[in-house]
Order: C-alpha cells, then structure tokens, then sequence
C-alpha cells in the first residue's frame, strides 16, 4: 500500500527551540493516532502537514504533494487545529459556510455543505446562533463540521476530543470511524489514550521531537523486550502453576499473591505465553478462572517509551 | 444535546463544484460584514464624515444655484457684486474636494485603523489563520482579502462622500458643465482618495500583523501616527529643516493632494518629489513587514 505521508529527515527549529528533529516516517492510508507528551512536536509536525510551515531540514510528501503553499494538495485537506479558530460574530453556519467559500466553493454549493457537515455533528439546532454563546465543545464540533464538510481526502486533527463530553465524544468517535470507513484517510493526535487505541491500533509515537515508535500498538509493544509483559491469572491451583511456568524460557518471573491468590507473571514472549498456557493449564489441573494482560494497552506502551 | 443510536451513515458530496477563483473577495466581504456587526462605533465614527460631507455638498449645491440665478435675480442692483463675493467664499467644487478630504483625513484614518486593527491581529490570537492557510488560499490572497475589507469603510469615509460631492456638481451644474469640463477632477478624486485610503490600509495591516491584539493594534497606530507628527514637527522647528515635515503623513498627503488638485504651494521647501518618496517609502517598509509577518503568522499561532 502506498504511503500518504512520507517524512524523511524532517526537522523544523524555532530559532534555538527544536520543534522536530530528523522524522523518517511512513503513514499509510487509514486512521492513524499521533499520540506524544506536551511539546513533543505533534502539533509542529500536523502544521507542517498542512502546509502552514516550511520544514527547515528535510523531506516531507502528503498524499504525493510537498505540502507548502501548494493548493493542489489544500482541496484534498481538512484540518481541524488546536486553537479555538472561531470567529464570535459569525453563526456556526456562516463560519463553516465561509471556510467551505475559501476552499473555492460557490455560495450555495459551500452552504449546502456546510449545513450537512453541521448536522453531522449534531449541531442543527445550534447553527443559526453566533459562535460567541457556544460551549467549548460545540466550537470543537464547528471547528470538526468545517474540517470534512468539502468531503476531503485526508483530514488532520489536532486534540479533537478536548472539551467535549462524553456522549459528545462517542459521537465524533463514531463519526471519525465512519470517515475512515468510507475511505478518508485520518491522522488524529490526543492525549485520551484509550480513545485513540479504540478507533485505531495504528500509532505514530513523536517525543522530543523525534520518532519513539510507530506501527500497531501490539507490534510495538511486542518490540519493548526491556519490558516484559505482565499478565494477571487467577486459578484454583495457582502454586502448581506457577511451579510449570516458571519452566518455561520465555517467562520471567512468576509472584503469587498469599492473600488473593492472584498470581503476576512476567514473560518475554506473550506469544509463546498464550500458546503454551492451555496444555500447561490443563496438565497441572490448576483451573484458570481469570486471565488479563494489564500492559498491552497504548497507555503502557506510552508509559514505557516515554517514561 | 441529543443521543442518538449512532446509526447515521456519513454521505460524501456528490455533485459538481463549481470554481469561484476570486477567494479574497470572500475574505474581503466576510472582514466588512464583521465591521457592521456593531453598530454604536459606526454612528460615532461616521458622524463626522456624514456632517462634513452634507456641508460639502450644500456649499456646492449653493454655488451652482447662486451661479444659475435661480436663487437671486442678478441683474437687481448690486445683486451680481454679492453673488460672486458668496461664489467665491464658497469656492468651486474641487476646492470643497479637497478641503473635505483635508478635513476628513483624520477621521478616515480612524475609521480604516478601528476596522482593520484586529483584522490580522485577532486572527493569530484566535489561530484563524491556520484555518485560512490550509486551505487553497495564498499568503497574498489573505492578505489583499484582510486589506480589502479594512479599505472598504476607508473607501465609505473618503472616496464615497467626495463622489457624493462630485454627483451633487454634475446635476446641479448649468448645462452639466462640471462633468463637461471638469471630468478629470473626479477621476483625480478618485486616485487621491484611493491613494489616502490604501496607505492608510497598509499601515493598519501592518501594525496590525505586528502585535496580538485589536486594542494594540489601535494603541500602536494612533502612537506610530501621533509620535511620527510630533517628532516631525520638534526636529522641523529644532533645525529649522522642512524636509522632516516627511515624517508627518498627514502633511505628505495635504502635499500630494495641492499638486494633484492643482494647489501646490510655491513656497513649500519640501517638492512633490520628495513627498511621493517619502510615501512610497512607507509603502515599501509597511509591505516588506507584512510579507515578513504573513509568513511567519502560523509560528506564532
């Protein structure tokens, strides 16, 4: 499959500050979560993505274009920033309508759309009241609605979900995954891991302005061999099969817990692990009630990466 | 806000766009619509330019009249010597152009600085700019779109009211002799005005690119204006040179406006040479900063 982004070298300073430094990445088409701590150069990275920047060093393709000041690549991208971006006198409509009119539409073709992409996010009944009186997370829906209105190849979102409660969060996640669905491709950066990890297992890690990891959370994490994975079992005869695990080369440690009878495992190889376990299980008779692996999720693997 | 099942099915646009190629028009109307949102700072600041150009248009309306003898019988005794002693005092409509537009130029200023300060400045407080760069919009569009819709109440305060003028001459002119005769004065309205109004413009946007905020931006050029006359006349009186009377725009433009209209000073030390290269000093400064600053809006951001 094709990359729709490829960065080679890419580096971008703030005079002395280094925003991005040397990024080789690939991303492929799909859903994709940018995910990095604070000034780690997510947002750096998205605003060279859309061409709001040059990059001081370095290569960078987006959908086969080099993104600066190239309005071939602009009609094929949405972009939904950080920053509030809204303008207070003018309605949800009318922003949304003006944003469809600089990406050189009509009027009426820009207001169709605009009232649609409004509608998606369930914002119908605020559209007509100027942006001044809306919660934060109505803006960041406004700010979604003109990001995909003009149906764009390619929509690039920096921390979408801030602001927004709960039920307005599962909407705009069901919504990203239907965008994905329907064949858009999307590069989402967040904080809310879990989040991130329930729409896509795809991660591009950035920290310190540097590539961490990038692939399939499972993928990376297999890769994190510093780091073995710790799995919690519980069972009716936890001593025995602590005694056979701890034969087997792939597993680290093995802790039991007196008061629960949980017991910590720690192997190097979970792949192994699962594949050895139910003939171990079932020659010690030690009766697995309960199996969870505590540390395969993106929160873990940031944890370990980032520190 | 309403829960739904989320069952709804995301449904690409399928019809056929039209191009509309001309994008800052849509940045231009979109930044005037915003000026007429309030409505209290346009009546205090278009009061003054609404009063002086009902005089202007009366004064001229009055001459042609008087001229015409509708108004008084000038072959009664001693009737012709009054008429054109009034005539004269009221002057002839180029004369009142360019004493309204004299007048006005303070008001105008203001008028364009209170419209266009926040135009680029408010944009990078609020990041509107990322929005407007990742789309198919070129630095220069942003900002001829920005300076069109700051222009545009320049234009409603300077260029319309002396036009207003100019169309109260052509009707009320025996034989419409004013656009027989005089038609080149309108077209020299026109290039004056639009020259006072898109200095103006440039100087507002550029401030206006340099800081975060409207309320600086209209502290910044009320300062730039107020600091750039004082020190042109303290540093005139000090060495007793003309040529820093340069510094002060509105002197420039009271210059430019005598030679255009035919009114220039003979004993002015400062030529219309050295004015129009003061101004297109300030015009090259005022655009190499906002290319600078247009193109650097998103670091900021």
């Amino acid at each position: 499959m094709k990359p729709i982004i490829k960065a080679t070298g890419l580096g971008r300073w703030y005079g002395e500050v280094i925003g991005l430094n040397d990024l080789n990445v690939e991303i492929l088409p799909g859903i994709t979560g940018l995910v990095g701590p604070n000034g780690a150069g997510k947002s750096t990275f998205m605003k060279l993505l859309v061409g709001e920047m040059r990059p001081s060093s370095g290569s960078l393709e987006v959908l086969g274009h080099t993104p600066f000041a190239n309005q071939e690549l602009y009609r094929q991208l949405g972009f939904c920033p950080q920053q509030d971006a809204l303008y207070d006198h003018m309605t949800g409509l009318q922003f949304v309508t003006h944003c469809m009119r600089l990406a050189n539409l009509n009027h009426t073709d820009a207001k169709a759309m605009a009232t649609r992409a409004l509608q998606r996010v369930h914002l119908e009944n605020a559209m007509n009241r100027p942006v001044s009186g809306y919660s934060k997370g109505m803006r960041q829906r406004t700010k979604l609605a003109q990001a995909f209105a003009h149906t764009p190849k390619l929509i690039i979102a920096d921390e979408p979900l801030t602001g927004l409660d709960p039920v307005a969060r599962h909407q705009v996640l069901d919504l990203y995954r239907e965008l994905g669905d329907s064949g858009t491709s999307l590069i989402i950066s967040s904080h809310v891991l879990h989040e991130v990890q329930s729409l896509t297992p795809r991660i591009v890690l950035i920290h310190r302005g540097r590539l961490l990891a990038q692939g399939p959370v499972e993928d990376v994490r297999q890769l994190l061999s510093r780091h073995p994975r710790k799995v919690h079992l519980r069972a009716r005869e936890p001593r025995a099969l602590a005694r056979a695990l701890l034969e087997l080369p792939h597993v680290h440690s093995a802790t039991l817990e007196e008061a629960t009878g949980d017991l910590h495992i720690e192997t190097r190889d979970i792949r192994a692990f699962h594949s050895d376990l139910p003939a171990l299980a079932s020659r010690t008779r030690s009766g697995i009630e309960s199996l969870e692996s505590s540390d395969a999720s993106l929160d873990a693997v940031f944890d370990y990466l980032v520190g | 806000m309403r829960a739904s099942t989320h069952t709804e099915i995301y449904r690409p646009f399928t019809g056929t766009l039209r191009e509309h190629p001309r994008r800052w028009v849509t940045i231009g109307v979109s930044s005037a619509k915003q000026g007429f949102k309030r409505k209290l700072p346009a009546l205090l600041l278009f009061t003054p330019v609404a009063i002086g150009c009902v005089i202007a248009c009366f004064r001229v309306y009055f001459r042609f009249q008087l001229l015409s003898g509708d108004l008084v019988n000038i072959n009664s005794p001693g009737a012709a010597g009054i008429t054109l002693m009034v005539t004269e005092t009221l002057g002839d409509v180029v004369s009142n152009i360019f004493t309204y537009t004299q007048g006005m130029a303070f008001f105008s200023l203001m008028i364009v600085a209170w419209y266009g300060a926040g135009l680029i400045a408010e944009d990078r407080r609020l990041g509107a700019n990322l929005l407007y760069f990742s789309r198919p919009i070129s630095r220069l569009d942003y900002l001829l779109g920005k300076g069109a819709g700051a222009a545009f109440f320049g234009f409603l305060a300077l260029t319309l009211p002396c036009l207003l003028v100019c169309s109260v001459a052509t009707f009320t002119s025996p034989e419409w002799s004013f656009i027989v005769e005089e038609w080149a004065s309108i077209l020299k309205v026109i290039l004056f005005s639009s020259i006072w109004v898109g200095t103006v413009t440039v100087l507002v946007l550029t401030i206006s690119s340099l800081v975060g905020r409207k309320s600086h931006a209209l502290i910044g050029i009320i300062g730039a204006i107020v600091l750039s006359s004082g020190v042109s006349t303290v540093l005139a009186h000090l060495f007793n040179e003309n040529s820093f009377s340069l510094l002060n725009l509105f002197q420039n433009f009271e210059r430019l406006g005598e030679w255009m209209f035919d009114r220039w000073n003979p004993d002015r030390k400062v030529t219309i040479t050295q004015t129009a290269a003061a101004l297109g000093g300030l015009w090259t400064l005022c655009l190499f900063i906002l290319a600078v600053r247009v193109r650097k809006m998103e670091v900021v951001a």
